[in-house]
């Protein structure tokens, strides 16, 4: 049996063609995963270099070109949350939540940053999709591969990691004061 | 906190980080993949063997003729002139038997009915069963197409894809569309079977009509593709690809007999059938391989037992039933 090695040019156009198209939402996709524009933008072109280097596995006409460029942007968005992590659970807590009313809005967002940081990437990456991209169970599972049952118990381990995140930084708070 | 509660804040919080505008972003993933597809490919050449050594000679030729390699500045409508005449200042053509760039930018802007702006012209490299110039411009957004190395026939064109959601069009409509464009530039589809697909990209929508000669049940390396804007009808893309093949016999492996080879072949634990399909192989895309103009059939299967899907194309020779993977996702 014989492996194939490379494709083509022919083809080369017709899978650049479909990556191109497939940017914006690819760019949408990584923003809502890793929170950070500028991450989000190194996160495409990083997808577009694996999407590239293994063209050869597309078959244009039988395949979902683009679906398969998304399943590769998740990866990398999750690569860059898995090393993200590391440092985020080496530094300490951040100190304090505003208190002032005015404050309260951004103090809000600093600790849902908090916790979702804290998350493992597999449950920062659902509920990008989910609450970001606004995308259903059905569709998460499509744009990642997994399961609908795996996506299912990830977004419930998800919300309740952060819902148990910020329960604990409130007590946390009440007792300082 | 409730549910509800919960994921309300979620989507505040999440909705900080729509991004406004893509534009940037494509624009520089459109520079960074002609930079990684302008990078030497070492082993597609070095499976031609002979035939790398006669590109280089013929680039060699060419330089030291003083031909660029690339066209760079814009092109105003007093150089070019009509119907794809090269410039005062254009490079001479190629190779024999070849326009020169300048004509070939030329064809392009005639093509378009416009100025395209800064143009880059890299090539000719193979197309089909010939040759074709790569063209790329930046009016009035970035715009690329393949010109025809020896007709001078615009065979490829992209244009920025549609940002749209609306659907206006039925897929009888948007192939008359296409049909109507491809008339409107003497590009035949006559005696090619029409499939209508609709993509949804998540940012936009956009019809695929392919025409594909299909001969004894066999689908041929002979395709005209048109993308439409769904909103409005407007192609925004083309290609036409056409390489000669031989007579397409009827295949002495059946459609069940290749299944099975397939799935003895592709490895996967819970093999599911996800399609099969009679074609003749690409020779310009398989060349070197052994596979060109066999007639096969190509096998899809995936397997989700592990949790994600992995999926598996397998080319079964229509005759032989020797096996070859074609790709795996």
């Amino acid at each position: 049996m014989l492996e194939l090695v490379g494709a083509q040019p022919p083809e080369d156009d017709r899978v650049a063609e479909s990556l191109l198209a497939g940017v914006p939402e690819a760019h949408r996709l990584a923003a809502w995963i890793l929170r950070d524009s500028v991450c989000a933008e190194d996160a495409v072109q990083e997808a577009l270099l694996r999407a590239w280097k293994v063209r050869q596995t597309i078959r244009l006409e039988l395949g979902e070109p683009q679906r398969w460029f998304m399943r590769i942007v998740v990866n990398v968005c999750r690569d860059e949350l898995r090393r993200r992590r590391r440092s985020v659970l080496a530094a300490e807590p951040a100190s304090g939540v505003a208190s002032s009313p005015a404050d309260q809005s951004a103090a809000d967002y600093t600790d849902l940053d908090r916790a979702i940081g804290r998350l493992k990437p597999d449950e920062q990456v659902v509920l990008g999709l989910r609450f970001g991209r606004d995308l259903t169970i059905p569709q998460i599972a499509a744009q990642t591969g997994l399961r609908e049952g795996t996506v299912k118990s990830r977004l419930h381990y998800a919300l309740e990691h952060v819902r148990a995140a910020l329960e604990a930084e409130r007590r946390a708070q009440e007792q300082k004061r | 906190m409730s549910n509800a509660d919960l994921e309300a804040r979620l989507r505040s919080y999440y909705g900080r980080y729509r991004p406004d505008d893509s534009t940037t972003v494509v624009l520089a993933a459109r520079t960074h993949l002609d930079e990684i597809r302008s990078r030497p490919a070492r082993g597609f050449w070095s499976a031609r063997g002979i035939a790398a050594g006669l590109v280089v000679a013929v680039l060699a030729v060419v330089m030291a003729a003083g031909g660029l390699l690339v066209v760079l500045g814009g092109l105003p409508a007093s150089q070019a002139g009509p119907s794809g005449a090269a410039s005062a200042s254009a490079p001479a053509s190629a190779v024999a038997g070849t326009i020169s760039k300048s004509q070939a930018a030329a064809a392009l802007k005639d093509f378009v009915g416009h100025d395209i702006g800064s143009v880059t012209v890299e090539g000719p490299s193979p197309w089909g069963g010939g040759s074709a110039y790569e063209i790329m411009g930046t009016v009035p957004n970035p715009i690329s197409g393949r010109v025809d190395a020896v007709t001078g026939k615009v065979v490829s064109l992209m244009l920025s894809v549609p940002e749209t959601t609306t659907v206006n069009l039925t897929p009888g409509q948007a192939e008359a569309a296409a049909s109507a464009f491809f008339k409107a530039h003497d590009i035949p589809v006559e005696g090619l079977t029409a499939t209508v697909k609709l993509e949804d990209h998540g940012c936009c929508k956009l019809y695929s009509v392919e025409w594909v000669r299909v001969e004894n049940g066999a689908r041929t390396p002979d395709s005209r593709l048109a993308q439409v804007d769904p909103s409005n009808g407007t192609v925004f893309s083309f290609s036409i690809f056409s390489e000669p093949y031989g007579p397409v016999a009827s295949p002495s492996i059946g459609r069940d007999q290749a299944i099975t080879l397939a799935t003895a072949a592709g490895g996967l634990t819970k093999p599911k059938l996800e399609a099969a399909e009679l074609l003749i192989v690409s020779g310009s895309a398989y060349a070197g391989t052994g596979w060109s103009g066999r007639l096969v059939w190509s096998i899809q299967l995936s397997d989700d037992s592990k949790g994600y899907v992995s999926a598996v194309w397998v080319y079964v020779d229509g005759v032989t039933g020797e096996t070859m993977i074609a790709g795996r996702g």
